[in-house]
């Protein structure tokens, strides 16, 4: 992905993402890269799309917020004509049939759609040509999540909570900003439970950064 | 960017956030390849009273670009009778670009500005990506700019601290990148306006 109009096209990234008891779990970090140099130090990976509803994206950054904004947009409308907030299903097919739509030049996006709604929590991974899958216990893109994926292989267990799940979740990105160069700098964490989405002060982060 | 495609023009362009407002650089010279075919190339644009921009690449990209958002600027000012937002501005140049995804306005900009909220810059992608930050450089000369930018820089720097790093770092990036050169324009903005500077590099 490197090389196409040379700027901004970053697929190297750490996000993960772990379905929990009462909710979801998402980490990533915070590096952007173009090529070898990095752009950017605090990029915003995990990016609140209602109160219940969230996506972490990795791939062309123009891409992954574009489909961001339709996403936000179309949340909030389903909220306003139905009069419950959208189902996170709703909100992957929508995004999927956005990626499949533009099959022939693919957004070039690698995504984690994540929530919680009446079914219960939810993560699913979307691919740049609008595939689908929901996970069952959690999920990593970028260049780092073979290093996260170890980790989460190792540390999973059924009926985590939220609050279990976070050092986890930081643990995985952690391990793969350490051994993936395209991964670095800082990291960021949400948690959305039945109270809403919510994002980690950086004092609450602040005792993962140490280990 | 320039690397790549020889028909792009290397830049280096500097966009800095201090304590009293927000500074803006890019140095002037504009190279096709090896020919350095003007040595007074403008690339920083008055956008509003108190946002501006400044760019690298394509210098007809950047202007009508620049041109572009300055009138929906101006638009949004005389339709909602206040100032447009630094998020707002860089909001509509990003949707232009992410328009043009297929056939791209083949920029790098740095959006600065003063607003209600405070002193921000934002930085864009030729696609139209949307980057906060409190320093930024973009263009062939940004790796090296980067470099003498990243090791003194802080939030709480004054005016005239944060033009002389910005200064120095153009100085560092046209010494070692053969597209960047021919002095430095600037634009300061602060919470009272903005005001223009052409900076020799010497």
């Amino acid at each position: 992905m490197q090389g196409l109009y040379g700027a901004g096209i970053h697929k190297g990234t750490t996000t993960v993402g772990v379905v929990c008891k009462d909710g979801v779990a998402l980490a990533t970090d915070t590096r952007v890269t173009t090529g070898y140099f990095i752009a950017h130090k605090k990029g915003k990976k995990i990016h609140k799309i209602d109160d219940h509803l969230a996506m972490t994206i990795a791939g062309a950054v123009a891409d992954a917020q574009n489909v961001v904004d339709i996403l936000k947009a179309n949340a909030a409308l389903f909220k306003l004509t139905h009069k419950r907030p959208m189902p996170v299903a709703s909100a992957t097919r929508l995004a999927a049939n956005l990626l499949f739509y533009n099959r022939y030049i693919p957004l070039l996006l690698q995504a984690i759609v994540a929530g919680v709604d009446t079914e219960g929590a939810h993560i699913f991974s979307l691919d740049p040509f609008g595939s689908v899958t929901e996970e069952e216990k959690f999920f990593s893109t970028g260049s780092g999540s073979p290093v996260a994926l170890g980790i989460l292989e190792d540390g999973f267990k059924e009926n985590l909570t939220t609050e279990e799940a976070v050092p986890l979740v930081v643990r995985a990105v952690k391990a793969a900003m350490k051994r993936d160069a395209a991964s670095g700098d800082s990291f960021d964490v949400a948690i959305i439970d039945k109270a809403g989405y919510r994002e980690l002060t950086e004092e609450e982060k602040a005792k993962y950064v140490a280990t | 960017m320039a690397h790549e495609y020889p028909f792009i023009p290397g830049a280096t362009t500097v966009g800095v956030v201090c304590k009293e407002g927000v500074i803006l650089a890019a140095e002037k010279r504009v190279a096709y390849g090896y020919l350095v075919l003007s040595k007074a190339g403008k690339k920083v644009f008055k956008l509003t009273d108190k946002i501006g921009a400044a760019c690298a690449g394509m210098v007809a990209d950047m202007q009508m670009l620049a041109k572009e958002v300055a009138a929906y600027a101006s638009l949004h000012t005389m339709e909602t009778r206040r100032a447009a937002s630094v998020n707002a501005v860089a909001k509509v140049m990003a949707n232009i670009l992410f328009e043009r995804r297929l056939f791209p306005l083949l920029t790098q900009t740095i959006i600065g500005g003063v607003d209600d909220e405070g002193r921000r810059i934002v930085v864009l992608d030729p696609l139209g990506s949307l980057i906060p930050d409190k320093y930024a450089c973009v263009g062939s000369g940004a790796e090296i700019a980067t470099g003498v930018l990243e090791s003194s820089y802080r939030e709480d720097m004054t005016l005239e601290e944060a033009k002389e790093l910005v200064i120095r770092s153009i100085k560092v990036a046209t010494a070692r990148d053969i597209q960047s050169g021919d002095g430095a324009d600037f634009l300061i903005i602060t919470g009272e306006g903005m005001k223009e500077e052409a900076v020799e590099l010497k």
